[in-house]
């Protein structure tokens, strides 16, 4: 009778079922084919690294002896099955009774005949045994189709975990919505690479272009509880070498690797058995590696090496990631637009009402300074009070006048112009007469024409000029540069659109801008100043993102400040 | 007594132009919206000497709209647009149709009622200037003449 059993099915997918069926059914028709009075298939476990007897055939099973028969064997390094699934070499004895190898076990037992399960890598993943209570009930034929059949079981095997492999790309593709919010989306790919490739730990980290560092925003495994504290600095460490080069790597024992500094151990190095990384490609560059490790076992059966088909389905994933960082990315600044578009309408109008309602309070002040001059010379009480009454209109009526720039500098007028020749003139006209700001350029040859709004465009370059004089109010220096973006500068600055760039610089001598400010000073109403409303960055970075393109500050804080400007060049 | 109309869809806007022009001695007649500019320049006997008008009401060329009934009524009656700030364009197109000047109504530091009373006087001084000329002609027998 069979008693191929295996572990319950629950949860288990059907592929695996059917291919369990299939390895038993080769296990029953072997051991019938063969002659032989029983036998059983060994595979190596994905959790202990051990054989474990998967199915068995004939008479003598129990649960027990199922058990103790290889743990015997492992534990002494002998036995015949040990052998064949470490050396991935057939055995076969006709007298179990001289054998060195052969360990009794079943008492009726003379001739044994075993054939290892070889993977697509070559490794053998296991071994199938039969034995007859015959003496020499084996030949070399036997031999030969033992190993037929092994080969036959390791592929089946195969097949169903590709097929697992297949199941679980396509619920992750599945899953990837259009959302701003990637993050449980990682976790759910973090969690399908750990389990779908037999790993303990699989980790996501995203690269922040603010800072270069790559920080840890998804883990399973050891690090889970350090999400979104841990990080890696860009380049540092085989991680960081990923980040950096846009490589994958895969290592057996990252210890031997020049590259692996250790920053961020699983588990302790001496017990990490292979380590694979993959970067996470977006539109314009790497966004972020995605790594998985395997603990060492102390098995000498396990193949701990990720293989090729394993970076296959890592890479896949990789790109799913890469994309949902991107649709997130893309969201957010179209819920941004819009909100922007919405807020600038009401604006608009609010501006329109405030400025007409100003207007009036003015003429009532007029009026009230007349009236008052009629009754005769005005006292010096009421003239302040009159003075300060027409300061704070005057002050609100630079409100409003900085106010509606900002809600106008998105409304472009487009036409194909040579950014240099507007800079030249934004630097002539627009360098304020007493700042004693001294401006020197590198204007690039040649560069390709912008579609832009020339007066826009000077209105930004002119309220940088004013911001690298505000910043050195005793003079200063102004360094602008223009060039050809290059791949590098593109991918710093998360340039999403593809297609050449032209970046224009501003470098100043003033103090610079503090780390925790870099991202506000475009904000609107952010400001450092006392006068005016902190609208000039927020009204350039408005003109730039009309433009389509990105403005960043990255200079060092207590350094002076470096305006990077990318703009699209036109279509030729 | 110089006569002047006042258009803005602002009650306060109007009230208070209305008082620093009658301090300045004009007659001050004022109309809420640019329909009812119209009706009342085409109502006027005699017709206004100037008209100080908002550039922007029922639409954004409210004011050109007034101008344009304003001249077809009376060649030399004076037209001052009120604009709000970075609506020079629309007022440049004023001045291209005949206005007399245009006045922003936000411009910081500025007292712009003073300013007004100021151009109020000089499109009046115009106004009068024009028709003086035009009774000279036609007292010289330029005008009328039957061929």
């Amino acid at each position: 009778m069979s008693t191929g059993s295996s572990p319950s099915s629950l949860g288990v997918p059907a592929a695996v079922q059917s291919s369990r069926q299939t390895v038993a059914a080769l296990l029953r028709d072997a051991v019938r084919s063969l002659g032989a009075t029983r036998g059983f298939v060994a595979l190596v476990d994905r959790e202990s690294g051990e054989l474990v007897i998967e199915f068995t055939e004939g008479e003598g099973w129990t649960e027990e002896n199922r058990k103790r028969r290889l743990s015997i064997g492992q534990q002494e390094g002998r036995g015949i099955t040990a052998y064949v699934a470490a050396s991935g070499r057939p055995y076969r004895t006709g007298d179990v009774t001289t054998d060195p190898y052969y360990l009794p076990f079943f008492d009726d037992v003379r001739s044994e005949l075993a054939a290892p399960l070889i993977d697509a890598y070559g490794r053998a993943i296991g071994a199938i045994n039969i034995e007859s209570d015959r003496p020499d009930a084996f030949d070399e034929c036997d031999e030969h189709l033992l190993r037929a059949i092994g080969s036959q079981a390791a592929l089946t095997l195969a097949m169903a975990d590709y097929q697992v492999r297949e199941r679980a790309l396509l619920e992750v593709a599945n899953e990837l919505t259009l959302t701003a919010n990637a993050m449980p989306f990682l976790e759910r790919v973090a969690h399908t690479a750990a389990s779908t490739l037999g790993a303990e730990d699989c980790s996501i980290f995203v690269l922040d272009q603010a800072t270069g560092r790559l920080v840890l925003k998804a883990s399973r495994g050891p690090l889970a509880s350090l999400v979104g504290d841990a990080s890696y600095q860009l380049g540092s460490g085989l991680t960081g070498w990923v980040a950096a080069s846009g490589q994958p790597a895969r290592t057996g024992d990252p210890r031997l690797d020049p590259r692996w500094r250790g920053v961020l151990p699983e588990f302790p190095p001496e017990d990490i058995g292979a380590y694979m990384a993959v970067p996470i490609n977006g539109i314009s560059g790497v966004l972020g590696v995605l790594r998985v490790v395997r603990r060492r076992r102390t098995s000498m059966y396990y193949h701990h090496e990720f293989t090729e088909g394993d970076q296959d389905l890592l890479t896949t994933l990789a790109n799913q990631i890469g994309v949902s960082l991107e649709i997130a990315k893309l969201m957010e600044r179209l819920v941004q637009s819009e909100r922007m578009a919405a807020w600038g309408e009401m604006s608009a109008r609010s501006a329109h009402m405030l400025g007409n309602k100003v207007f009036a309070i003015k003429g009532y002040l007029n009026e009230l300074e007349y009236v008052l001059s009629k009754e005769g010379p005005i006292t010096s009480d009421a003239a302040d009070v009159l003075a300060g009454l027409k300061r704070n209109v005057f002050s609100v009526e630079e409100i409003l006048l900085e106010f509606r720039d900002f809600l106008k500098a998105t409304q472009l007028q487009l036409a194909p112009l040579d950014v240099n020749e507007v800079l030249s003139r934004s630097l002539s006209e627009g360098v304020p007469k007493d700042s004693g700001l001294r401006v020197t350029t590198e204007l690039a040859d040649a560069l390709p024409l912008v579609d832009g709004d020339a007066s826009k465009l000077d209105r930004c370059f002119t309220e940088l000029i004013e911001n690298a004089a505000n910043a050195q109010p005793g003079g200063g220096m102004l360094h602008v540069i223009t060039s050809l973006a290059t791949a590098e500068d593109l991918a710093r600055a998360q340039y999403v659109g593809g297609g050449p760039a032209i970046k224009i610089e501003f470098l100043d001598g003033g103090t610079g801008v503090a780390a925790q400010d870099k991202q506000r000073i475009f904000d609107p109403f952010f400001t450092t100043r006392s006068r005016g409303m902190g609208l000039g960055l927020s009204i350039v970075k408005g003109i730039v993102e009309a433009h389509r393109g990105v403005i960043r500050e990255v200079g060092e804080p207590g350094q002076g400040a470096h305006f990077v400007i990318l703009l699209p060049a036109a279509a030729s | 007594m110089s006569r002047v109309l006042v258009v803005d869809d602002e009650e306060e806007v109007r009230e208070a132009v209305r008082r620093r022009l009658e301090r300045e001695g004009y007659q001050v007649a004022t109309a809420d919206s640019e329909a009812n500019a119209i009706a009342v320049l085409k109502g006027a006997q005699p017709s206004f000497d100037v008209v100080v008008t908002d550039m922007v009401m029922e639409s954004p060329d409210s004011g050109a709209r007034v101008l344009m009934a304003a001249v077809s009524q009376d060649l030399f009656t004076e037209v001052i647009v009120l604009t709000a700030y970075g609506n020079v364009a629309n007022a440049v197109e004023c001045l291209k149709r005949g206005a007399f000047d245009y006045v922003e109504k936000n411009i910081p530091g500025v007292d712009v009622y003073d300013l007004l009373a100021i151009k109020v006087a000089q499109a009046i001084e115009r106004r009068r200037a024009a028709v003086g000329t035009v009774r000279r002609l036609e007292s010289l027998g330029f005008y009328g003449r039957q061929r």
